[in-house]
């Protein structure tokens, strides 16, 4: 196809695959370019669903569930932009914000009351040890701790990946930094512990005496926790990252063809979160603006991000290689262990407090989960694009502040956690951001003066340009075809005129091509749609060609 | 221009099929409208996710803490595998309790394995203090092995002169228990030994008594009940007794035994031990090495009951051959294995092993020098090898062996 009829095609595929069936419908909708999606339906009837853990990990790593097909994200707006949803609520890179609101996150409620806890339930199985509490004020917690061998490590990786899970637009729970003195522990007759066979009894002081000495103690006999609020609503269940929730009505698009979901792959990248599995997410059933209830979708348990695995610092293999994986296992079982492994000669700082997580190695599109995920394999270059764009929005002064909340009291942890999340994020936007062509921020003027931002040399990502190339259009938005008016223009500037000809009717496109030595992909065009709204343009399409 | 005109051609035909699917209903106005009939058209085919066969296995499993309930803390517990070196795998059942503050364990059990090798047991544990790691222990195990091997005394001995014999024993302890600092382990132990040896069942192979006397296998005629007192001191650096990947075992175990009729069978056995592990690049590939020698020493005129004897041979010796494949007063026994991860499941390990037996410690490590070498699999958790499956060969040919658990763990 010549890249003149290159926006015609990107039109056409726009119009067949954003919102299955709408051929026959207008391009454009009055209220393109959604920026909240209508979920309402009544979810009340959704019930509470059971993961196995086990099977999680064997259905996605041996049987691919999910569609593959590599189609365009389904729940993307006209605009290339994921609307507020149940799933995610767009925060940084949609709008400003300020140091504060990000250090604060998700945490409104101040923390738990203050005075003792009561005690609810223990969790004895597992290696983690952990409670559930009661403040003063009737508030569920869950409090959880680090290990001894890692003081510090997973509380603080739950801390700062929290609150940038939440700045990138993720529902998350409220997590605090706590310090827990056993003494001011009060165990509630109705209080109760499993045993190792499931078995619920009460729970006594000998059980929290057992579940303390599993975790880190400070020099003042106190425990250093999180105290996670349980969330708002009723839980049911984890999501998978594939496939829709059968019971939810509003739950139409498949998750492996979500936005957000796919583009959680660049964000667990830069945060090394390889625990990004359904086991780590939870559903709970709120209230909606309309009086029924909505399935609200969070992410939760960050203690296995960034250089911590919960009970001791991540393994190398972490973020560098599944579980089980053929090659890998084929190459070492056949070269006897001579063939050795690429991730296992990285070195890691030894800082206890933030365990093993390094900048130097890591590479983004070499990242990998603890297993597959369908979403993540899903994830084409406008999804990773997209994640990029808020991953590099994040400033260096947002994330030390963040860095801050951990609390590190190990010298030089704090500064050396802030260089390697601001590293991994730089990489994230090397690669992803220059993937293909990097042209954001359109906008038309009433005069006809389209203006553009190329993401990837604002970052420094990229060198600028030598120029860009801009095919002007009218177009139907019943038929969905764009006719060309005059010649390409060339431009050096992210900015030009458009002929009077293609402003003459309600709808204007522009294809832009991107010239630069280096990145060849920047010829495919974004073509971009503009609709007159009384004396101004409006942006209702981006569609990025070349991908569809 | 064909592509465009095929994909306008696409577009119509899509257009149209939609078109006349949907022509009952009403054009939405808006997007929001268009997926609020996406939803509503769902809504009306609600349903519930389904579980398949092995989810609803794995959640079965999982809710009933099935493989917690092979081995729980307390109550009823299942005893899978075998019970001695070539009983084959047995089934069995037990029980145990935990009283005085978690300081008494009673524990009771038995097994049957399918070669009709059966043994119960009974313990008593105490702990006095729970956090402390010294324990004092008292308890008698029964068992009859039905189907053992013999092939003579001494490192000659013939494969072709293999015969089978029953031993049934009754062991009676005390044992007192201590580690210091985490890597020091101290044992000691008293205790009564009765046993007895009679005809195998095993139909292959004649009886011990059809080839062997007094003479060539002491112990074989009559009942023999012998006392014992046993000591051991060890060092114990190994990062996971179940899947050591790095770290070592070393221990020296001293034992007198007395005949209760006299002095026909009075000896002592010394057995030396060292097992290390070497990791290399982060414990993904490791070279094992291990030594192991036993000897024993009759008091003057005193005999040793051949079945009593130092053996190599086995799945834990030199693995192509049988269990107790050589039997004399020493042995000594070497073992090099090289293991590397596949993946975090399984490790696979190339091996040597080497060993001899004879009358005396001069007599060792000859021109007859026993040799194996072969490879195997481990599969693992990150605590535990839970299935081993070695493949060796050696003079006596290939020898196969699985096993539900490490090597060099007895």
């Amino acid at each position: 196809m010549t890249p003149v009829l290159r926006p015609v095609g990107a039109a056409l595929l726009l119009a067949l695959l954003s919102f299955t069936g709408q051929a026959a419908r207008p391009v454009y909708y009055p209220d393109d370019p959604l920026a909240v999606d209508p979920e309402t339906r009544d979810a009340t009837k959704v019930r509470e669903r059971e993961l196995s853990d086990p099977y999680d990990f064997l259905e996605n790593t041996f049987f691919k569930p999910g569609n593959r097909t590599s189609e365009r994200a389904v729940n993307v707006n006209t605009i290339d932009e994921v609307p507020d949803s149940s799933w995610f609520t767009n925060r940084l890179g949609a709008r400003p914000m300020s140091v504060d609101e990000i250090v604060r996150g998700p945490n409104l409620s101040g923390g738990p009351a203050p005075g003792p806890w009561s005690v609810v339930s223990g969790k004895s199985n597992g290696i983690t040890p952990g409670f559930t509490v009661r403040d003063t004020a009737k508030t569920l917690w869950f409090i959880k701790f680090d290990p001894i061998s890692n003081p510090e490590m997973a509380t603080g990786a739950e801390m700062i990946a929290t609150k940038l899970f939440w700045a990138l637009g993720y529902h998350v729970p409220e997590n605090y930094l706590a310090v827990l003195d056993p003494a001011t522990l009060v165990v509630t007759d109705t209080a109760t512990i499993r045993d190792r066979l499931g078995k619920r009894r009460p729970l006594t002081r000998a059980d929290i005496d057992q579940l303390l000495a599993k975790g880190a103690r400070r020099d003042d006999g106190r425990f250093r926790v999180i105290a996670s609020r349980a969330l708002a609503g009723t839980p049911v269940g984890p999501f998978k990252y594939f496939g829709t929730r059968a019971d939810d009505p509003n739950d139409i698009f498949p998750h492996e063809h979500r936005r957000e979901l796919r583009g959680l792959r660049a964000f667990s990248a830069w945060l090394n979160h390889d625990d990004s599995r359904s086991v780590n997410s939870l559903d709970t059933l709120v209230p909606n603006p309309h009086g029924q209830r909505l399935v609200r979708h969070h992410l939760i348990d960050f203690g296995s991000t960034l250089g911590s695995a919960s009970v001791s610092g991540q393994k190398p293999r972490a973020g560098n290689e599944y579980i089980w994986e053929a090659r890998p296992t084929l190459l070492t079982m056949l070269s006897f262990g001579f063939w050795v492994r690429p991730w296992i000669k990285v070195h890691y700082p030894t800082y206890p407090s933030i365990g093993n997580l390094e900048a130097a190695y890591f590479w983004p599109d070499r990242w990998k989960p603890e297993y597959p995920n369908a979403a993540f394999d899903n994830a084409r270059a406008d999804d990773l694009f997209w994640a990029a764009r808020r991953v590099m929005a994040v400033t260096d002064e947002q994330i030390r502040a963040v860095v801050q909340t951990a609390e590190y009291s190990e010298p030089g942890a704090a500064s050396y956690m802030g260089d390697v999340i601001i590293a991994r994020r730089d990489k994230v936007g090397l690669e992803w951001l220059t993937a293909l062509n990097p042209l954001v921020d359109f906008a038309l003027t009433p005069d006809g003066t389209l203006t553009f931002a190329n993401v990837a040399t604002a970052t420094r990502r990229a060198s600028a340009p030598d120029g860009y190339e801009i095919v002007w259009s009218t177009f139907d938005n019943a038929t969905g075809v764009a006719t060309p008016v005059g010649v390409p223009m060339s431009t050096v500037a992210p900015s030009a005129q458009a002929p009077a000809a293609a402003l003459a009717g309600a709808f204007v496109e522009a294809a832009v091509h991107t010239r630069h030595p280096l990145f060849k992909e920047w010829r495919r065009p974004v073509a971009v749609h503009f609709r007159r709204h009384g004396a101004t343009w409006q942006l209702v399409g981006v569609t990025r060609d070349g991908l569809d | 221009m064909a592509r465009l005109l095929s994909l306008l051609a696409g577009a119509w035909l899509l257009g149209a099929a939609v078109a006349s699917a949907q022509s009952d209903a009403p054009a939405p106005a808006t997007r929001a409208d268009a997926l609020e009939a996406q939803r509503e058209a769902r809504e009306r085919s609600l349903g519930t996710d389904p579980h398949n066969w092995l989810e609803r296995t794995l959640f079965f499993v999982e809710d009933k803490h099935v493989i917690e309930r092979l081995n729980p803390p307390e109550g009823a517990y299942p005893r899978l595998g075998s019970v001695t070196n070539g009983s084959g795998f047995g089934l069995g059942a037990g029980y145990r309790e935990r009283t005085a503050g978690d300081r008494l364990l009673l524990d009771a059990s038995g097994s049957w394995t399918y070669r009709d090798y059966k043994t119960i047991q009974a313990r008593v544990v105490l702990r006095p203090v729970p956090t402390r790691p010294v324990e004092l222990s008292a308890g008698s195990v029964w068992y009859d092995y039905t189907q053992e091997d013999f092939f003579g005394l001494g490192p000659a001995s013939n494969r072709s002169d293999r015969v089978d014999y029953r031993l049934e024993g009754l062991d009676t302890y005390a044992q007192l228990q201590a580690r210091k600092a985490g890597w020091l382990v101290l044992r000691g132990r008293i205790g009564r030994q009765r046993t007895n040896v009679t005809a195998g069942t095993d139909p292959r192979f004649p009886t011990l008594a059809t080839r062997f006397d007094e003479a060539t296998a002491p112990g074989m005629s009559d009942p023999l009940t012998l006392f014992y007192a046993q000591t051991s001191a060890g060092i114990d650096t190994r990062d996971q007794p179940g899947n050591t990947r790095s770290g070592g075992l070393y221990d020296v175990t001293a034992a007198l035994y007395r005949d209760r009729r006299g002095d026909h069978f009075d000896f002592t056995r010394l057995d030396l031990r060292a097992l290390h592990v070497f990791p290399i690049f982060d414990k993904k590939r490791g070279f094992a090495v291990r030594a192991a020698a036993s000897r024993i020493d009759p008091d003057g005129a005193s005999l040793v009951p051949f079945y009593l004897m130092p053996t190599i041979g086995g799945s834990d010796s030199i693995r192509s051959f049988r269990d107790f494949r050589f039997r004399d007063a020493t042995s000594v026994n070497f073992n090099a294995e090289y293991r590397w991860e596949a993946f975090s499941g399984l490790d696979l390990a190339l091996f040597v092993d080497a060993g001899d037996v004879g009358p005396s410690w001069h007599a060792l490590v000859g021109d007859r020098l026993r040799t194996a070498w072969g490879g195997g699999f481990r599969f693992n958790t990150n605590r535990r090898v839970f299935l081993r499956i070695d493949i060796a060969d050696g003079r006596e040919g290939l020898r196969l062996w699985v096993k539900f658990g490490p090597v060099f763990a007895r």
